[in-house]
């Protein structure tokens, strides 16, 4: 059947594609003022902070290394912004690949048992390791490990089982508990000291991050994000089921894996320098596709955007609503997302 | 173009599912397979799509083993529609239809894609739809839905499984007409699971009656579908029965306003 010779009216064909055509506009315009917010946190949180350096002197700042506010604003607040996008772009469209692949709006990285897993690898350098011993490293280096640890646990059960995502989910879950419990053990086994740094690390802070520390995040998140946008077709597909996928020519275990591998290596560049900020990978997905729909090529970036954007004003709220004190990143993102979660929870009409 | 199944074999966990299934599927001639729950028939139709790993036998389009060739290549030629579709997230009907054309597009729809969904959509009745999410159709659209997605991807094939099971009579008559419309007009071959016998008979050129796994009877409806293999197949005592120069297939135990008369 090469090419069809329907017999058809054209006037009817015809507004199909104009009405698509209009939607696709919208979802451009969406994106737009996805864009714009973005832009606006990211300049907001450059201009705002406890040293009163603001809008006015920021290009100056910026350009004249001269200028009083440039140490503030280059080796302060620039810094945290990067690191900011990084971490937020990284969890929302890793957020964005694991509700595909598991076909399951309740999935994020967290639920995948990530965030226990690198929450794990990071209490291991803090309970075992003198300060002295370059310990914020193995802290970041345990986190990373930890999770691909989980990633390949996850990867391991559903190629030997040959299962789908129902296995998947349950797998991440165990190894949540798992690793939560083995977190406790140490919090309840360790040090006062100890105890509270455990406590500080899952708070989540942008400001431990060094421009060396960035650069590895950005190669992490950064590298991973075109090979999955390149998969933006197929992730559509997926969402209607395996069977239908594979009968529409994509390998569906073949996808799998290599979505699982490179969502969770942006997971780990995302936290493994910053702690657990858990909410944005499960919601900026969400919002995200309220406002310009399911089409992972739209909603990819869109969701990047919107979880640096999170993070960003979270970050901003937090070092200047309460200033000089900084209220910790993870407490503050939520506090700001979930409001705005459960207007658009509120306002959609359809169902999920 | 022919789909042909030589000796096919398929089974899981030790248990062999389906034993020596072998028949041919020719342009524009529809194939029903037939049989009790549980028999193999959506196993068969998911071997025939390569979705199953098939265990021994050889399934060749034109002659080239489909073993040998990518996904996205036997997509060109294989439209399958499996029987149950739902999606978790938002998903419009221009879009749905737009994922048939995966095997042809590359990242980014062409204008051509864009043509070829619309043109489909208006030639289903579909247009007005076009971006009404999918999910919030009746059976009877989704169905049809799925159907111009397997359209879009312009395979020679279509594998159907029970495109009817959900759907109240009319919309059971509709998708048949449509499915026999694009066998007639567009010489596309379709091989399709299905229940009921009467809309099996009526729209197929032939019958595949599947019991226990193996090939019952494959022939024209009616050479298969009789009282002895009925009887046979499903255990069920039947009467065929006459009218309106249509035959009809009539099951009647249990009927508590009498048996045959």
């Amino acid at each position: 059947m090469k090419t069809p010779e329907f017999h058809i009216n054209t006037n009817g064909h015809g507004a199909a594609f104009a009405e698509y055509r209009h939607l696709v506009r919208k979802k451009w315009l969406a994106m737009a003022g996805i864009i714009a917010v973005f832009a606006a946190a990211a300049i907001g949180s450059l201009a705002s902070g406890a040293s009163g350096v603001g809008l006015a002197d920021l290009i100056p700042a910026i350009l004249n290394p001269g200028h009083p506010a440039h140490g503030i604003v280059v080796s302060l607040r620039l810094p945290r912004v990067a690191m900011a996008v990084l971490t937020g772009s990284g969890l929302a469209f890793s957020g964005v690949v694991f509700q595909a692949i598991l076909r399951n709006p309740l999935a994020s990285p967290y639920t995948l048992g990530m965030g226990s897993a690198a929450g794990f690898g990071a209490v291991l350098p803090i309970i075992f390791l003198p300060a002295a011993f370059a310990r914020d490293l193995w802290i970041a280096g345990g986190a990373f490990a930890f999770t691909m640890i989980s990633a390949v646990v996850i990867l391991a059960v559903t190629r030997l089982k040959n299962a789908g995502s129902e296995t998947m989910i349950l797998c991440g879950i165990a190894l949540m508990f798992l690793f939560s419990s083995l977190t406790s053990f140490f919090q309840y086994m360790g040090a006062m000291e100890q105890v509270s740094e455990i406590v500080f690390w899952f708070f989540g802070s942008l400001s431990k991050a060094g421009w060396n520390e960035i650069a590895l995040a950005a190669v992490m998140v950064l590298g991973p994000f075109p090979l999955i946008l390149r998969l933006a077709p197929d992730f559509n597909l997926i969402l209607t089921g395996d069977d239908a996928a594979k009968g529409l020519g994509v390998n569906v275990p073949r996808l799998r894996m290599e979505a699982v591998i490179l969502a969770s290596l942006a997971t780990a560049g995302s936290i493994c320098f910053t702690g657990v900020i858990g909410f944005v990978g499960l919601v900026a997905p969400h919002i995200a596709r309220m406002l310009l729909g399911a089409d992972h090529r739209f909603l990819l970036p869109a969701s990047a955007l919107c979880g640096a954007a999170l993070v960003l004003i979270a970050d901003t709220l937090g070092r200047t609503v309460w200033a000089p004190q900084v209220i910790p990143l993870g407490i503050v993102t939520a506090f700001t997302g979930v409001p705005f979660f459960f207007y658009l929870l509120m306002r959609r009409k359809e169902m999920m | 173009m022919t789909l042909s199944i030589e000796n096919l074999t398929f089974g899981y966990n030790g248990r062999a599912v389906l034993t020596g299934i072998g028949f041919t599927l020719a342009p524009g001639e529809i194939v029903t397979v037939a049989g009790p729950n549980g028999t193999g028939k959506s196993s068969l139709l998911k071997c025939v799509t390569r979705i199953n790993p098939v265990r021994s036998g050889r399934i060749t389009l034109h002659g080239k083993d489909t073993r040998g060739m990518k996904r996205t290549d036997l997509a060109r030629h294989l439209g399958y529609v499996p029987q149950n579709t739902h999606s978790r997230f938002p998903m419009t009907v221009f879009d749905t239809v737009l994922m048939g054309r995966r095997p042809h597009m590359g990242w980014r729809p062409s204008r051509n894609d864009m043509d070829t969904v619309s043109r489909i959509l208006s030639e289903l009745g579909l247009a007005d739809l076009a971006v009404t999410d999918f999910e919030r159709l009746s059976g009877g659209q989704k169905q049809k839905v799925l159907l111009a997605r397997a359209l879009a991807q312009e395979a020679d094939f279509l594998i159907l499984d029970e495109p009817t099971s959900s759907l109240d009579l009319k919309h059971q008559v509709e998708v048949m007409e449509l499915v026999r419309k694009l066998a007639d007009r567009h010489n596309v071959g379709v091989f399709m699971a299905m229940h009921d016998l009467n809309l099996a008979a009526r729209f197929s050129d032939r019958v595949l009656l599947l019991h226990r796994g193996k090939v019952h009877g494959l022939g024209k409806p009616w050479d298969v579908i009789h009282e002895g293999s009925i009887k046979d197949v499903y255990g069920v005592d039947a009467v065929i029965a006459e009218a309106g120069g249509t035959r009809f297939v009539i099951p009647y135990p249990g009927d508590r306003n009498g048996g045959p008369v």
